[in-house]
């Protein structure tokens, strides 16, 4: 049975994919939602089991999201720097159930994807010009935890901004009866873990939702001789609810970043050499792409408030890559400056002893091959010049 | 003229005592953003909301980074009131 929530507004239509991502937080009894093209005051869900109560409940919840996320809201103007959207090749098909029948792609559950032989080599050829890439921006290597610690996420303000998108790792208290009672009596049920919610510890860690984030702690209470430039590749994790959708949104996967933490001039230097960098590795990819202003996947309270910021600052550029199956873009990477935020929080001090200021460039692997299978198709034979050599010299 | 302008500088003085806990005459006629450790771009943003709260006025992300002194602020939220007035 569908249940429709009036929102007593009428949504801007740049808000509708931010505003429906953030309807599966509303309620885990919501099984689908839709808004309506024509109409934006119109939100359409249905119920795993049917409950009228419960619809009213959600329907009002979901009015509620609506007012806040536009309290303060006003239209963000998307400024495009770099259109190499023309002509974009397509392979002429989602690639997912082919990439999945040849054995090079299997999905574990949602947003957990193993990666298979085709995708895997393709995968290494991007790592390699990605190592690349960061010698050209002079970043030394590093390598950091998947964990988080709590600390470190606190003191970026991530719960605030991203509540939603965390996943709390635990573990099992440290006390002899309770792991025995888990050990008896925990199960899975439809996927999930069944046990006592006290046998587990309070969280000291989360998988981590960005790479950049454990160099501002390595660097926390120190003052910088010079401009420090890293980079690092690391698992990431971010929970996107009813909105994860194959390789495009994952809720686990690889995000490639270069970092740069000195003054200002340094930093925004650094994303410009950075974005530069990143076009010269589309174009050698063959991919079409734009660049763009872009603001972050805020959640309800913060939205408005944040996405201006952004926005007004340009702080965030994304490269958006055509999907030319679903007839839109997909982010696969962005160009971050940050200002002082994280040499306050984290208080990293500029040679000058102010506040460091930080700038990333971030890609996200798993997207950029999507990108790429999804333009150039699977077979390599097809594939643009350069990376069809690189993939026959590494011997696949 | 003259006497809305003043109070419009009042109004808006006020708003930075709010929000800021800055005053804006005793810190200054130079007074910009980013020049107190209290008005960064952070800030920033809640004054500005503050603003077209105080103000019944909006203000589009391009306007926002050019809001960048006291001395500027008056004059763009005079030029608003201004034109919200005019027939």
């Amino acid at each position: 049975m569908r249940y429709r929530a009036d929102l007593g507004v009428t949504l801007p239509q740049e808000l509708r994919k931010d505003f429906l991502s953030k309807l599966w937080y509303v309620s885990d009894a919501i099984e689908a939602l839709s808004l309506d093209d024509e109409r934006l005051d119109l939100v359409t869900f249905d119920l795993r089991t049917p409950d009228d109560a419960l619809a009213g409940s959600v329907a009002t919840r979901i009015t509620d999201v609506a007012r806040r996320m536009l309290a303060g809201y006003r239209p963000l103007e998307r400024r495009v720097v770099l259109d190499r959207t023309a002509s974009a090749p397509s392979s002429g098909e989602d690639p997912h159930a082919a990439l999945a029948a040849s054995g090079d792609l299997h999905l574990f559950g949602r947003g957990r994807a193993g990666i298979g032989p085709l995708l895997a080599r393709l995968l290494d050829l991007l790592g390699a010009d990605l190592r690349r890439l960061g010698d050209d921006l002079h970043t030394a290597p590093h390598r950091f935890p998947t964990l988080i610690g709590a600390d470190t996420l606190a003191r970026c303000r991530y719960f605030e901004a991203f509540p939603h998108a965390l996943t709390i790792a635990s573990h099992l208290r440290e006390d002899l009866d309770a792991i025995a009672a888990f050990a008896r009596d925990a199960k899975v049920e439809q996927g999930r873990l069944v046990t006592d919610p006290h046998a587990l510890a309070p969280s000291e860690c989360l998988l981590s939702p960005a790479v950049c984030f454990h160099l501002y702690a390595w660097l926390a209470g120190s003052k910088l001789e010079g401009t420090t430039l890293a980079r690092a590749e690391g698992k990431c994790f971010r929970y996107e609810s009813g909105a994860l959708e194959g390789l495009a949104r994952l809720w686990d996967f690889t995000m490639s970043e270069f970092v740069a933490v000195g003054t200002q001039p340094e930093a925004l230097a650094f994303r410009e050499r950075g974005m530069a960098r990143a076009q010269t590795l589309f174009d050698d990819w063959g991919l079409a792409y734009e660049i763009h202003t872009a603001t972050d996947p805020f959640f309800v309270d913060a939205f408005a408030k944040q996405a201006v910021f952004q926005a007004a600052f340009e702080l965030k550029f994304e490269a958006s890559a055509v999907l030319p199956y679903r007839g839109d873009g997909l982010a696969i990477s962005s160009f971050n400056y940050h200002q002082d935020f994280f040499g306050r929080s984290f208080e990293i001090s500029d040679a000058a002893g102010k506040p460091a200021h930080t700038a990333c460039v971030a890609f996200g692997v798993e997207r950029f091959a999507l990108a790429f299978i999804a333009q150039h198709g699977r077979d390599p034979r097809r594939w643009p010049a350069r990376i069809r050599q690189l993939y026959a010299e590494a011997g696949a | 003229m003259e006497t809305r302008d003043e109070g419009t500088g009042a109004k808006v003085g006020e708003v930075f005592r709010q929000v800021l806990r800055l005053d804006p005459v005793g810190a200054g006629s130079d007074l910009r953003l980013g020049g107190h450790p209290s008005w960064d771009s952070v800030a920033h943003i809640d004054l500005v909301l503050a603003l077209e709260r105080a103000f019944g006025i909006a203000f589009s992300t391009v306007e926002i980074p050019d809001l960048d002194s006291f001395d500027r602020i008056v004059s763009a939220v005079g030029r608003k009131l201004a034109a919200r007035a005019a027939p």
